[in-house]
């Protein structure tokens, strides 16, 4: 392909987290528990991420974060960017993170009550570190709406407005979901994706809706997001392999929950609709289809370990 | 066992530069102390965000002539990011600035290029560049090896052969990393580039 014509997309793992556990909801309710967040992370690790974004799903809900420790082990594992995103309300807030070992973090629930709070994190910390986390929920008339606190509170803030002024008050990205499409697999929302990438001049890293390999492929053929976070298919996928060869469960421990994958048809019955496959599959899959993603030479041996 | 400094002098994030290098065990101090870099067996400048500030940041500190005086004691040092583009004579970002001057060239701005943005931010390749890698910090590497890149500027060396790798970006190609005798950079982040930044932090080690 012309190498010429555009950046390395990046792929990145997003692991939703409640407690100290790796979650994975449908439009942002209905979760279920799959295991330990730092496992998976460092398994994606292995398998060629190109970032990993830690996700408290219910911090600003009860006005907490927890990833504290899931970050401060990981850290000392991957050497990938690591951003977290989920209830980060202060400069102490980010400043703690980026010491436990985060590189960025993303920033939702604070921004919208206080705008001025985006501002003073780049100034403090600077553009690339300070991530603006969209979540966007389509209303009338191709208008959508930005929420906060995990999909839960309406705020009014028309997206496409939020997002103009957040990258004039310095934000370095936008992760951008989409409550109507998060977690369900039916596709992205490629129009909500379109309206970003076109409205900014900021990286856009594209989420909310992939069910199979082709999801991928056809949104960056329709549009050109700089990055595009991944969950349902790489963690069911994960568990998949792992039910498919039952002999080795045994050896995951408390890394998965055993009794959400113990039952095969209960596990195949959640994961309908989702054309699960690991990391590796996806950027071959990718690649072949002419994307442009960063291959991982020694990625193979890790993948032999499941 | 040799002692690995990196200089601190408070701009940007390095939890996670001095994470990867306690990955392989050594001794590894972040400091700000004219005494502790003096004596460091390697010494490690990062830096992240203005060039100017961390200028003026590492001129308050008292940090240039002692940062200058190891850089002739002919021991190694590796700049990373910001810290490569300061070991150059001048930068053109906001304003004309002094560097250290350790290495004679200048920092300019990325220009737009269709598909790219700037800052440019994401994995690249690491090409070929004026030396061979051998005995260098990317000993052992293929070629198109991927690294993690945030940066807006880049560096351009006077003397051509102190170019180590390119990276491509857009129609052209700007150097991703230097060797200059004992000085060593690179513009990407080695904390941050997976098995390969690693690989950069051990091979340093092991220089």
């Amino acid at each position: 392909m012309d190498n010429f014509n555009s950046q390395t997309i990046r792929i990145i793992p997003r692991l939703d987290i409640k407690s100290e556990n790796l979650v994975k909801g449908i439009r942002f309710e209905g979760i279920r528990v799959l295991g330990k967040p730092e496992w998976f992370a460092e398994l994606y690790y292995e398998e060629g991420a190109d970032e990993i974004i830690f996700n408290d799903v219910v911090a600003s809900l009860y006005g907490r974060n927890s990833l504290k420790d899931i970050v401060k082990k990981t850290a000392e594992e991957i050497f990938i960017p690591m951003t977290v995103c989920g209830g980060i309300r202060s400069i102490a807030d980010i400043s703690s993170l980026l010491k436990y070992g985060a590189d960025k973090v993303a920033i939702n629930t604070a921004a919208i009550h206080n705008p001025k709070f985006l501002g003073d994190a780049v100034k403090e910390f600077g553009s690339q570190c300070i991530v603006l986390y969209v979540e966007a929920k389509k209303r009338d008339n191709d208008k959508y709406e930005a929420l906060c606190c995990g999909g839960r509170e309406q705020t009014g803030v028309d997206v496409f407005e939020w997002v103009k002024k957040c990258e004039s008050l310095g934000v370095g990205e936008i992760l951008l979901t989409s409550v109507d499409q998060d977690g369900t697999g039916l596709g992205f929302d490629i129009k909500l994706i379109e309206k970003i990438v076109s409205l900014v001049d900021i990286p856009v890293i594209a989420s909310s809706g992939a069910g199979k390999k082709e999801d991928i492929l056809n949104l960056m053929h329709k549009t050109k997001p700089d990055a595009v976070s991944v969950s349902s298919i790489l963690h069911y996928g994960i568990l998949s392999r792992i039910v498919a060869d039952k002999a080795l469960s045994g050896e995951f421990g408390e890394n998965v929950n055993i009794d959400f994958i113990a039952n095969k048809d209960r596990l195949d019955f959640i994961t309908k609709g989702f054309t699960c496959l690991s990391l590796i599959e996806l950027k071959e899959y990718l690649s072949n289809g002419e994307i442009k993603v960063r291959s991982v030479i020694d990625a193979k041996d890790c993948y032999s370990r499941l | 066992m040799q002692k690995i400094v990196i200089v601190d002098y408070e701009l940007g994030n390095i939890n996670n530069i001095f994470r990867a290098f306690r990955h392989f065990k050594v001794d590894v101090k972040v400091s700000h102390k004219k005494e502790e870099i003096a004596f460091a067996d390697k010494l490690i400048l990062p830096g992240v965000g203005a060039f100017s500030k961390a200028m003026a940041d590492l001129r308050k500190k008292d940090l240039i002539d002692p940062i200058k005086e190891y850089a002739k004691s002919g021991k190694h040092l590796m700049g990373i990011c910001l810290g490569l583009q300061l070991l150059f004579a001048k930068s053109h970002e906001f304003g004309l600035h002094d560097g250290l001057a350790l290495v004679e060239g200048e920092v300019v701005k990325l220009g737009k290029e269709k598909g790219f943005k700037v800052p440019f931010m994401g994995w690249s390749e690491l090409l070929k560049g004026e030396q061979t890698w051998e005995g260098t910090i990317l000993e052992g590497f293929a070629e198109k090896t991927f690294a993690y890149f945030v940066h807006s500027f880049y560096v351009v060396p006077k003397r051509i052969e102190n170019i180590l790798s390119y990276t491509q970006y857009g129609h052209y190609k700007f150097c991703s990393s230097i060797r200059s005798g004992n000085l060593h950079g690179i513009q990407f982040h080695p904390e941050l580039s997976g098995k390969a930044g690693l690989k950069i932090i051990e091979n340093f080690i092991n220089l």
